[in-house]
Formats: C-alpha cells, structure tokens, sequence
C-alpha cells in the first residue's frame, strides 16, 4: 500500500521532480549571489567600464564635535596621497583646518574645510573654457586638459577651497596628475572613489580613531551619511547661497 | 707535383679573400651599430625601441604608432569626465610596459616616448602632469624622500582662520 501511495504520480512525477530541482537551483543560486551583493554595496564599487551615474551623489558629514583642535591628520594624508608637502610657500592647499570661535560666549569648534562639492558649483558657472565640470555623481573636478590657469574659478568659490600651481612638478603620484599652470581642489579622492574606496582624509580620521569624517552616497536613503543627515542637525556652509553642498558639519 | 708558382697564387687569392670577408664584415658591424644606437653624422638620433616588458601590445605596431594619440585622448575624455578607468588605453598602462628597464621611465634620451617624440619632433607634453614611472616604482622611489623632507608641522597647515559663522552668531575677530 505504502509503496503504491510513494508511486502516485502525486509525489513522482517529473513535474514535481522539475519543480524541486529549479527550487534548489534557485536556492543555490541566492546564495552564490547573496555575498557578492553585500560586498559590492560594502565597497559601493563600479566596474571599471562603467560611467558614474547621478543616482549616487557623494557627500561627507564632518562631526566638530570629535574633530580635534589642532589635529592635523587629514590634511597631511590628503598631502601624502595627493603628492604636495605644504613644503614651499607655493604649495596647493585642497584641505585646511578652521577654527571658529564665538567670541561672546567663548565656544569653539575646528573643522576641515575643503571644496564642498555644491551641487550648483559657482566655479563651473564662471569657468571660461569648460574646465571646471560636476560629475554625475557631484564631484567638483578640474580638467586640467582644458583649464588655462585664469583663476576665475578661485575668485568665485565661496569657500576659497582653489590653489593654483605656480611651479613645476616632478614625481606626481600617478592616480593624480598635478601640474604648473592649472587650478585645482578637493578631487574628493576620486581615484579611489572609483576604486570602491574613500577619500584619504575620511581614512586617515578613522584610523587615528576620531570617526570626525563620514563618508558615503546622499542619495542612498540606507546610508550611515543618509541617516545622519536625516535625523541629526546638519549645517551647510554658507547655507544662504542655495549651492547645497555635498559636505555637510554636524555641531557647529 | 704543385710547383711553388701555383702554390703563390693560390694563397694570394685565399689571402684576398679573407680579406675582403674581414672588410664586409667590419663594414656591416659598423653600419648596425650606427643604426642601433648613435647618430648617422648630421641626422637626428633614430627611436629607440627597447624590448616592453609586457607581453604583447593591445593594438598592433603599426596601429600604434598612428592612432596612440587618438586613443589616449578618447580614453582621457572618459576617465576624466565619466569616471570609466578600464585599463586598455590608459597611459598608466603604457608606462606600466615602455618604462626603460635602467631608468624606470618612458622619458630621458632612450626612454621610449621621449625618444620616438624627438625624432618625429613632436612635442610631448602629457609628463608635465603625468608621472613618467610606473605606479609601485614611484611610490617607493618617491616615499622616503618626501618623508624626509616633510617638516613635523607643515607650515601651511597650522594656519587657523577665524570665520564668523550666522548660525553661531560670532563676530570677526
């Protein structure tokens, strides 16, 4: 009896057997994919051949609070990777550090300060030549191919976040051309960005466990930047200008 | 019986041959050293081609010497303005290959842009930004000496500036 109920076609026939078999390949399949997926939105990497798109937006969210007065770390590890020393008088300056004080009740905050990659760039709208271009994911960049070093752009940023480069350089760090005659800023590390990685300055605070720059994607509602923004009160800089800026402070 | 005659006559043709072997042969050792390495008297200095040190180029010689300006030049309008970074045409990948084995670099007198560029005079400006040296060779050449001539405190660093910000209310010092 037994052995005629296993050999119903109920429970074995190919249709089932099929239905099964695509279920576990299926299973299988999620499995196999579930990690990959985790580990590319970790890394939030592109393929190399793919262009950066406006769905992400790259911002950062500096914390004054754990930001500490003349804690330098940022600024030299944007100095490290980016190939300037702060040597020569000449120097480029991509990030610098602020302190702001309110003199009637004493209380003071540093910050980093560096280009704040605005979503309506000032710099873009007065470039002459098209050089000064927004990525489509909000990074402010100079095309040193096309820039003719007139400086106009420096005269227009609100933050005064542009260097020129009046001298020469040699053993530029490959990832970053750098050289005389054009203007630069903040590349916000693009290199790496493209690489699944983040700027310097956000890996040299983590590592020497300040935890003062959050890096991430605005446009990502589940990003730790996103949450922040959303439930903590941020600060634009120079908010009146209505450029909504991509880095944003906390506690100042 | 070889009369002493015949004998003279034979070794004086054995002589001029080998003679004339030795002159052919310093002539053609002379003629690819000049084509190797130094100047014809007068003329510019030939390319040097020195052996890559990957195994094959991604385009063919002669492809390559008509259209690496075109190619590195699409590839810099994507990487710079869209961010596509695949290695194919990058210059990075160039100078990964061409650098000179001595001198670590593509640039210099027999470095393998510059030597091509000064025969077809041809100015030659992507090295004025660009590094010249493969990526790990100049991380490693160029770490210790910027270390050691890194102050402790960059003096561009420690500037403060006061800035008055609505928000706080502060006031300009």
């Amino acid at each position: 009896m037994s052995n005629s109920m296993d050999k119903t076609p109920e429970n074995n026939s190919p249709d089932k057997k099929r239905r099964q078999f695509i279920g576990y390949s299926a299973a299988m399949a999620g499995l196999a994919i579930a990690p990959g997926v985790t580990l590319f939105d970790l890394a939030h990497g592109r393929a190399p051949e793919e262009a950066a798109s406006s769905k992400v937006r790259w911002g950062m969210l500096i914390d004054s609070g754990k930001c500490a007065s003349g804690c330098n770390d940022c600024v030299s590890a944007c100095g490290t990777e980016n190939g300037f020393s702060g040597s020569r008088e000449t120097d480029s300056q991509w990030i610098r550090k602020v302190e702001i004080k309110d003199l009637r009740i004493g209380q003071s905050h540093s910050l980093p300060m560096m280009c704040q990659h605005c979503e309506h760039p000032p710099c873009v709208d007065v470039c002459p030549t098209g050089a000064s271009f927004k990525r489509a994911d909000g990074i402010v960049l100079v095309d040193r191919h096309i820039c003719i070093g007139c400086r106009y752009c420096m005269m227009a940023c609100p933050y005064k976040a542009r260097s020129f480069v009046h001298e020469e350089l040699h053993d530029q760090n490959p990832d970053v051309p750098r050289g005389k005659g054009c203007v630069e800023s903040c590349t916000l590390c693009v290199h790496r960005i493209d690489r699944g990685g983040q700027p310097a300055c956000a890996d040299a605070c983590t590592a020497a466990g300040h935890n003062a720059i959050l890096f991430g994607d605005l446009n990502d509602p589940n990003s730790e930047i996103s949450k922040r923004v959303a439930t903590l009160a941020t600060t634009q800089v120079r908010a009146d200008l209505g450029l909504n800026v991509g880095v944003r402070y906390q506690g100042i | 019986m070889v009369s002493l005659a015949k004998l003279r006559v034979v070794l004086n043709w054995q002589r001029g041959g080998l003679l004339a072997a030795l002159l052919a042969l310093g002539a053609f050792a002379t003629a690819s050293v000049n084509a190797h390495e130094s100047t014809p008297a007068g003329r510019v200095a030939l390319p040097v081609h020195a052996e890559a040190s990957g195994d094959k180029c991604v385009r063919d010689t002669s492809y390559m010497k008509r259209h690496h300006m075109d190619e590195l030049k699409h590839h810099r309008k994507e990487t710079m303005r869209k961010g596509i970074r695949t290695t194919e045409f990058s210059l990075q990948g160039c100078i990964n290959c061409h650098a000179d084995k001595k001198t670590n670099s593509v640039l210099g007198k027999e470095g393998f842009c510059q030597s091509c560029h000064s025969y077809a005079a041809v100015k030659l400006d992507c090295f004025e930004c660009h590094a010249s040296k493969p990526k790990a060779a100049t991380a490693l050449s160029s770490m210790p000496a910027s270390s050691a001539d890194t102050p402790a405190i960059m003096p561009q660093q420690v500037q403060a500036e006061s800035v008055d910000l609505n928000s706080t209310g502060g006031v300009r010092k």
